[in-house]
């Protein structure tokens, strides 16, 4: 496999394409069809919005809207089968009304909807979406595994405090914070 | 060829070696060229780099640094990639993927930042001990320029001398500044491993504790040391270089020094480089640094191969590329009942050194012991969501193993041992230069000392954190702390380099940095590194003056 990689020492904003599979890297920028990542207003059409709906049962959180958008575009883009998945979902809980996601993960009938579910999960926890082969990075700061630890744990690279601001004490190991 | 005018001193290489020499050169009034293999990159598009990255690929250091081809390094991002460059062989090749960046600031972008001084003892290994080498100096000789090194990194440390290493040894100068404050997981280890005999000490670290130091800010706890430290508060190579060109010094970028010319008499005259079109120049100058890591300043010497030194330049004595070192590291994962907290305050901040001392050296391999203190919060949340977890019980579960799990490590001192050896690879690089090959062997002193010593003491310092789970990777790992290639003695017929670091055979060409150090002692070896450069640089100063 030839190694394609730019000259440039910068790694292209949040769209990486690496290839697995081989010994050799590809390792390369690349644009998805979906465009979203230039910068410009994201406008939210019926499918981000059937996606935040789906995501406002799966992850009960608060939701960045801008990140929706473009975890959506990314799915669309790299993840197999991924519309027919969200319209199933949609469908299922707007037929079942599950009360949480503890029920709807319950409920749901077969392996591909709870993967589809579990891989939407994922990719808000993480700030990244795995497709069948790349990865899509979405957010950084903003992914919600960081704020699980948000109250003592350091976003790697982001300041938590100020110049020796930091203590030996920690918050309760079962107080949540609220995010 | 192209011609360049001619230097007092040309350095190859910007990290921290080349660039303490090029500005001791430069304030002395002499005129100074540096060479950089690869590019001048800025802090942000590094930061950025790592932020952009895919989470499982975070924690590997190389990612956020991508070569340009003609200035290849070890890269992991990929299986089989570890492969391009280095030409690893031996038992433990493994121990010997050494990591570091071949742009403007070298290492240092990477680097932890931590700077424990070695030993009197560890500079007398053979005499005490009977193995290995000793040192052609003692510690007091060097304890001058660890001072003065401090001084010109910023070093932060402890001002209780029974918290200073190493321990009941005269410091000439305190650290410039008071220790860094330790975070949850770093304080709960250090109480733990007390009663056990284990005192961990807050590091000497090259990061500004409280104030600002040297046109840098106060560290801020952004726990990121490595990949890069995304505020300059940890000394960096890179902060250095705008300086040194403000002061006159020349750098040229995307230079890949290829070979060092010697005339007739053994004097060095040039020093040759292609850039990135493949075309070659030729630099002159009066006086000659090689200080481009441990890896790269061997190959460039036994590349200079030439009708009057058939072994590369500087080897008459067989020994450059010989003698390669480094800590070999052994891991553990430990998963706690109760919560450690680390990823508070700098990703290293404390070890236990009393391990890397006594007379059992005289068997087996001192070691010093540490706990990382990297934010585990990614580490967690990748382990949750492989269990299917989701709402609360996710949470739950992020949060208890960001919090109950944490990473021990021990790193073994080495001995020089002649088979562990340099050479050049029939493999070439994009350029054409054959690759570094490497044997590597860590050798029985420290596979004993792992057998008796430190995986048995890992795992009493896993019991004392209470750990419910142990899981220790028994694969020697490396430090990234090169050293040995063109090991320093007084006999030039068994050594490369003097006490200066000038090279025996060629007396206007000095080879400073880790690779001149005859043993690597327990702890990271930059300060030491540091230290020798300031002592080549007064050499070099006072060659000047009385040539």
């Amino acid at each position: 496999m030839r190694i394609s990689r730019s000259t440039s020492p910068r790694i292209g904003r949040r769209e990486l394409l690496l290839g697995m599979s081989s010994l050799s890297a590809l390792f390369c920028v690349q644009a998805t069809r979906a465009a979203t990542l230039s910068g410009g207003a994201l406008r939210s059409g019926v499918v981000h919005q059937k996606f935040m709906s789906v995501s406002s049962l799966l992850v009960p959180h608060k939701l960045n809207e801008t990140i929706g958008i473009r975890t959506a575009d990314a799915m669309i883009a790299t993840v197999p089968d991924f519309p027919e998945h969200l319209e199933q979902l949609a469908s299922f809980i707007e037929a079942k009304k599950p009360a949480d996601v503890e029920e709807l993960m319950e409920a749901l009938p077969d392996v591909s909807l709870k993967n589809a579910a579990q891989s939407i999960i994922e990719s808000w926890y993480t700030g990244a979406v795995q497709g069948a082969s790349t990865i899509s990075v979405i957010s950084y700061e903003e992914a919600l595994m960081f704020k699980v630890t948000s109250d003592v744990m350091t976003i790697p690279s982001y300041a938590i405090s100020g110049p020796n601001g930091w203590t030996a004490d920690a918050p309760p190991l079962s107080q949540l914070p609220i995010f | 060829m192209v011609n360049e005018t001619k230097y007092d001193v040309v350095v190859v290489g910007t990290g921290v070696v080349g660039c303490l020499i090029a500005e001791q050169a430069l304030d002395a009034g002499l005129s100074v060229l540096m060479l950089e293999a690869g590019p001048k990159v800025d802090r942000q598009t590094i930061v950025e780099n790592f932020r952009n990255l895919p989470p499982s690929l975070r924690h590997h250091w190389d990612a956020p640094f991508p070569p340009p081809p003609w200035a290849p390094v070890l890269e992991t991002r990929t299986p089989g990639e570890e492969n391009a460059y280095l030409d690893l062989t031996g038992p433990n090749a493994t121990a010997y993927q050494q990591g570091y960046v071949r742009y403007a600031g070298g290492a240092t972008w990477h680097w932890a930042g931590i700077c424990w001084r070695m030993t009197p003892e560890d500079l007398k290994l053979k005499s005490l001990y009977g193995v290995g080498r000793d040192w052609a100096f003692d510690y007091e000789t060097l304890e001058p320029y660890y001072a003065r090194a401090e001084y010109a990194l910023g070093v932060c440390g402890p001002t209780d001398a029974a918290l200073q290493w190493p321990p009941k040894t005269p410091r000439s100068r305190p650290y410039p500044m008071g220790p860094l404050p330790l975070g949850p997981g770093e304080q709960r280890f250090t109480d733990v491993m007390a009663p056990l005999g284990l005192q961990n000490l807050p590091a000497p670290q090259a990061r500004n504790s409280g104030v600002s130091y040297d046109g840098r800010p106060a560290c801020c706890g952004n726990n990121n040391c490595f990949p890069v430290c995304p505020i300059a508060a940890k000394y960096d190579a890179a902060t250095a270089l705008p300086r040194i060109e403000a002061k006159g010094g020349k750098l040229l970028t995307n230079a890949v020094a290829y070979r060092i010319e010697a005339d007739d008499r053994h004097k060095i005259q040039a020093v040759h480089y292609y850039d990135p079109h493949r075309t070659s120049h030729r630099v002159t100058g009066r006086a000659f640094v090689i200080a481009c890591n441990g890896i790269e300043t061997p190959k460039l010497l036994l590349l200079s191969k030439d009708d009057r030194h058939p072994n590369g330049i500087a080897n008459s004595s067989d020994q450059v590329g010989r003698n390669m070192m480094d800590q070999p590291k052994l891991k553990a994962t430990v998963e706690m009942s109760e919560p450690l907290w680390t990823g508070v305050g700098p990703v290293q901040g404390s070890s236990i050194l009393n391990t890397s001392q006594g007379d059992f050296r005289s068997e087996y391999a001192g070691a010093m012991f540490r706990m990382e203190n990297m934010a585990r919060g990614s580490i967690g949340a990748a382990e949750a969501l492989k269990k299917g977890l989701y709402g609360r019980a996710l949470d739950q579960e992020i949060r208890r193993l960001s919090a109950c799990t944490g990473l021990l490590v021990v790193e073994h001192e080495p001995l020089p041992s002649s088979i562990n050896r340099l050479t050049l690879s029939d493999k070439k690089d994009w350029l054409g230069l054959n690759r570094p090959r490497i044997y590597y062997d860590v050798g029985d002193y420290v596979r004993r000392s792992a057998e008796q010593y430190t995986i048995p003491t890992l795992k009493k310092m896993a019991a004392a954190l209470g750990a419910t789970k142990f899981d220790l990777n028994p694969e020697f790992l490396h430090s990234d702390h090169i050293m040995g290639g063109c090991i320093m003695g007084k006999d030039p017929s068994d050594s490369v380099v003097d006490v200066d670091c000038r090279s025996h055979d060629h007396e206007n060409l000095f080879l400073p940095g880790g690779a001149a150090m005859t043993t690597g002692g327990s702890g990271n070896s930059t300060i030491t590194m540091a230290a020798l450069a300031l002592k080549a640089a007064d050499a070099i100063v006072a060659q000047f003056k009385t040539a």
